[in-house]
């Protein structure tokens, strides 16, 4: 009998040695090269910590003020993730249960916060509520019973408007999250509940918020992450008031010279050790997997009542989150100076000009576009092959896929500013000395972003399913024939989707890029926060906008590469 | 003394302002040690200073970090471009300490193309820079021309000095400020700007007005002074109106507010104290030449008229257009011999116990 002939793989059928030990040296080179990137400069810089003794902690605790900072940082990552479930989730709910002439749009909305960097929020805000020319403080104070108040009612210089700044600029991640598990949720129980007499707010808590408690847990922890290391909002507000947290503490030192990277590892060591806590818990409630598996079968019932009042909610949120600080943007970039005046000013296009003639941020304008697509053609890549190897349960060495795990995890377990701090501290000196240079900004975003591209790449080729790649194995085909004609094809959608959203996280990131960056090696946010330090605030809103229309162009373009759903099939 | 417009120098006080200006800065800016008064010429041979000229116009351009106003850096880049030597100028501006600290990360790491030039307000930096033989002597006819006061150990060109001002918003006070007492007006609590210790004169000058006015700082602190990371962010939040008056400025970073009609007013102390400005080739240019021509330019007349803008700064040369005319303001410049890293850390721990820290 002769059994069927063996498919011949691409890298030949010979010894044990090409069969096995090639393919398996491929995915232990991956995990080597993942592994650099994402754990030399978190143990170097942790490394520094802890050398002389430790002495780095005790000039931490010499720090003035440190314990309120400590206290800071922890209260804002608490509450502002809290705030952004409650909202996101709240957004979700009332996603859930749009009418269908808004329902589209109207599911897509809380998105839109997202095409709006954290950067030009904040500073639409502080042209919003700064406490004595803020246009919305000054237009309540014309409310008959606020009319005797000198200034506020709001100040947005305050702990309290970091952590609802923090927590709105949060909430659409938390909604990405739990709409598609509203989304994806039978709804049999909750028709059961219906017959048994429930009103759709008893249904809500006792059904659907249980159900979700999945999306829920992992959505905290994922804003969570992003609370506790949240530099945006405490740099630009709390400057003024003096409020401080441990990544703008770390952010200052990089302003002087020597830098003392001792004491900034210092003052990351808790925020690191919390936030590998936050993803061991989180592994541990929801299991490895679960999280991203994706429940294709539909619910025959629809039993959620559609509400006028969901849609308002949706608006009013978009209004608040996203409309109203791009109109304080536009007022201001148009206007001669911040003025505190609601006069309308004669507007002028000489912020416009000042900003289009000035080659340094014309040339960082650029520099964010070319190492945002630099870094996503890398990042698609090294993304998709890490997923790939995440999906080979028996092919891979376990200790090398759990290697390529870790490493697809720990970025996301590291606040952005301390992962910057490490690489400005591991690329300024040898044997890599590429700071100063473009490289080390597409270094530092792929460092940044390679977990995100490869769980959102898992995601997809989860969903897409291994049946096609068995089938067209069983066909003759060999990996790689696989790979290239069946299983990418599959996933270009989710792909595009990947692309686009990797692109509005690089062209915004702030954090890691104002760590890394040197004078004349800058991308749009970090000069933009030169600006606004340098006080030219037409000028940042001006930046600010221009963020804005690029972020969407990159999207378009993505979406259009991918396919005209693309956009959405993350949401 | 009060006012929006500043005094130009009158042709027949420039004699008396060299004599001043000279003067203060004999105690600002006198050689470090005999071994820094080197008798490194900075008068080259006609022929020597052509072959520096060529090889800069080869080299083509020329990078410089510099810390001062906006305005400022428009007009010395606009001048430089427009003198047509052939060379084209990238100045980038960082405020405050981060300006030193970029030059010694590049100091330490020489493949990253930075900065062949500064322009800093850190005198005890560039004086430090030039002990540690970290700079290159000017050369030039307007380097050699340059008043010998006028340079810190020899190789630090001291410019463009300027006193530091108070400016208040005119549609939110009406009764007018003119002395560091009246922003301790009660009505003024919670509305006062100020700067954060982002470099070492913003430092001396809180160290400055507390030794001058004794108790002064504790009831400034009192009033919950709002800090701003910049003169020219502080400035702009008087002009909006986010606060009422601000403690700390210049006239530069003023004048551009008033350019564009801010209600606001600026105000020169009846006793002000105030820095120069120190511009230097780094001994690690990558564009030498182009360093070396461009501080020249900076030195000289033309280059001057483009600092001082008008009635901005003082410069050390006579006949400089628009230059500030200081013989009328009772004006000390900072002693930067006095000036000791000990000394700027105690007072630093001062401001943050009343001020909170940064």
């Amino acid at each position: 009998m002769s059994g069927a002939a063996q498919p011949r793989a691409w890298w030949g059928s010979g010894g044990l040695v090409r069969r096995k030990a090639v393919p398996q040296f491929a995915w232990i080179l991956l995990a080597l090269v993942a592994g650099f990137l994402v754990l030399w400069p978190v143990v170097q810089l942790q490394l520094r910590a802890f050398v002389d003794g430790g002495s780095a902690f005790a000039r931490m605790m010499d720090l003035p003020r440190i314990g309120s900072t400590m206290q800071t940082t922890l209260v804002l990552a608490v509450l502002s993730s809290a705030l952004a479930v409650s909202i996101g989730t709240l957004l979700a709910w009332c996603a859930s249960m749009l009418p269908q002439p808004v329902r589209r749009i109207g599911e897509l909305a809380p998105l839109l916060p997202l095409v709006v960097p954290a950067v030009a929020a904040v500073t639409g805000w502080i042209f919003l509520l700064s406490p004595n020319v803020g246009y919305l403080n000054m237009m309540l104070r014309k409310l008959p019973w606020l009319e005797s108040l000198q200034e506020g009612p709001f100040n947005i210089y305050s702990v309290t408007w970091i952590i609802i700044i923090t927590g709105m600029l949060l909430s659409s991640f938390v909604y990405v999250f739990v709409f598609t598990g509203l989304k994806n949720m039978g709804q049999e129980l909750e028709a059961a509940a219906a017959a048994c007499g429930a009103s759709p707010a008893m249904r809500f808590f006792t059904i659907t918020l249980p159900l979700l408690r999945p999306s829920i847990i992992f959505a905290t922890g994922v804003v969570f992450l992003l609370g506790l290391g949240q530099f945006t909002a405490p740099l630009l507000l709390g400057r003024t008031a003096k409020i401080d947290v441990l990544t703008t503490e770390m952010f200052y030192l990089t302003e002087r010279f020597p830098v003392d990277f001792g004491l900034g590892a210092a003052l990351g060591f808790p925020i690191l050790v919390l936030g590998l806590g936050v993803v061991l818990l989180q592994k541990f409630a929801l299991g490895e997997q679960k999280r991203f598996v994706v429940v294709s079968a539909r619910s025959k019932y629809n039993i959620r009542e559609t509400r006028w009042w969901a849609a308002a909610v949706i608006g009013l949120y978009l209004l608040i989150t996203t409309v109203l600080p791009l109109m304080a943007l536009i007022y201001v970039s148009l206007s001669p100076f911040w003025s505190g005046s609601l006069v309308v000013p004669e507007l002028t296009l000489r912020h416009w000009k000042s900003v289009l003639n000035n080659v340094a941020l014309v040339n960082a304008i650029w520099t964010s576009v070319k190492v945002s697509v630099v870094g996503i053609a890398i990042l698609i890549h090294f993304g998709f092959f890490m997923a790939y190897a995440l999906l080979q349960s028996t092919r891979i060495y376990k200790p090398v896929r759990t290697a390529i795990d870790l490493f697809a995890t720990l970025p996301i377990a590291v606040p952005a500013s301390l992962m910057g701090f490490g690489l400005l501290f591991v690329y300024s000196q040898p044997p890599i000395q590429i700071y100063g240079t473009t490289a080390v900004l597409v270094v530092t975003y792929v460092t940044l972003m390679i977990g995100h591209s490869t769980r959102l790449q898992f995601t997809t080729l989860v969903a897409t399913g291994q049946e096609f790649l068995e089938a067209s194995k069983a066909s003759g085909a060999g990996p790689l024939r696989s790979l290239l004609q069946v299983m990418l094809p599959m996933c270009r959608k989710g792909i595009a989707a990947t692309a686009a959203l990797t692109f509005v996280l690089l062209f915004h990131e702030f954090s890691a890029s104002l760590m890394v960056r040197s004078a004349r090696t800058q991308v749009i946010g970090s000069v933009m926060y030169d600006v606004w330090a340098g006080g030219i605030y037409s000028e940042v809103a001006v930046l600010a906008l221009i963020m804005v229309v690029v972020t969407v162009l990159g999207v378009c373009i993505a979406g259009w590469l991918g396919g005209t759903d693309s956009a959405q099939q993350k949401g | 003394m009060t006012q929006t417009g500043f005094p130009q120098m009158p042709d027949a006080d420039k004699r008396r302002l060299l004599k001043l200006t000279a003067g203060l800065a004999a105690s600002a800016a006198v050689p470090l040690s005999p071994a820094f008064a080197q008798a490194n010429s900075r008068n080259v041979p006609p022929a020597e200073w052509a072959r520096i000229r060529e090889a800069a116009r080869k080299e083509g351009k020329v990078i410089v970090y510099g810390t001062m106003g906006p305005a400022q850096h428009e007009r010395i880049v606009a001048a430089f471009n427009a003198a047509n030597l052939g060379i084209k100028m990238e100045l980038v501006r960082i405020v405050g300490a981060a300006l030193t600290a970029k030059v010694e990360q590049e100091r330490l790491q020489q493949n990253v193309v930075g900065a062949d030039l500064v322009l800093t307000a850190d005198i005890r930096w560039a004086g430090d820079a030039v002990k540690k033989g970290y700079l290159k002597t000017p050369v030039g006819p307007a380097a050699a021309a340059y008043p010998d006061a006028w340079l810190r150990g020899g190789q630090v060109a001291l410019m463009a000095h300027t006193p530091w001002v108070m400016h208040y918003n005119t549609n939110l006070v009406k009764n007018p400020i003119t002395s560091y007492q009246d922003l301790l007006r009660p009505e003024l609590a919670g509305r006062v700007g100020g700067v954060s210790l982002v470099a070492e004169v913003v430092t001396l000058f809180y160290k400055w007005l507390d030794e001058s006015n004794p108790g002064f700082l504790e009831k400034f602190a009192a009033q919950k002074v709002k800090m701003y990371p910049s003169t020219v962010a502080s400035a702009n939040s008087t002009a909006s109106g986010e606060v009422s008056a601000g403690v700390f400025s210049v006239i530069p970073v003023d004048n551009a507010l008033h350019a564009q009609k801010a209600p606001m007013r600026t105000v020169i102390p009846a006793q002000a104290y105030g820095f120069a400005y120190g511009s230097a080739v780094l001994g690690w240019a990558k564009n030498p030449n182009a360093a070396m021509v461009a501080q020249d330019f900076i030195m000289s007349v033309q280059g001057q008229s483009a600092v001082v803008g008008n009635g901005e700064a003082a410069s050390p040369l006579p006949n400089v257009p628009g230059a500030l005319d200081v013989s009328k303001i009772n004006l000390t410049l900072i002693d930067w011999d006095k000036v000791t890293a000990e000394s700027v850390k105690t007072f630093e721990a001062r401001w943050n116990s009343l001020f909170g820290a940064r």
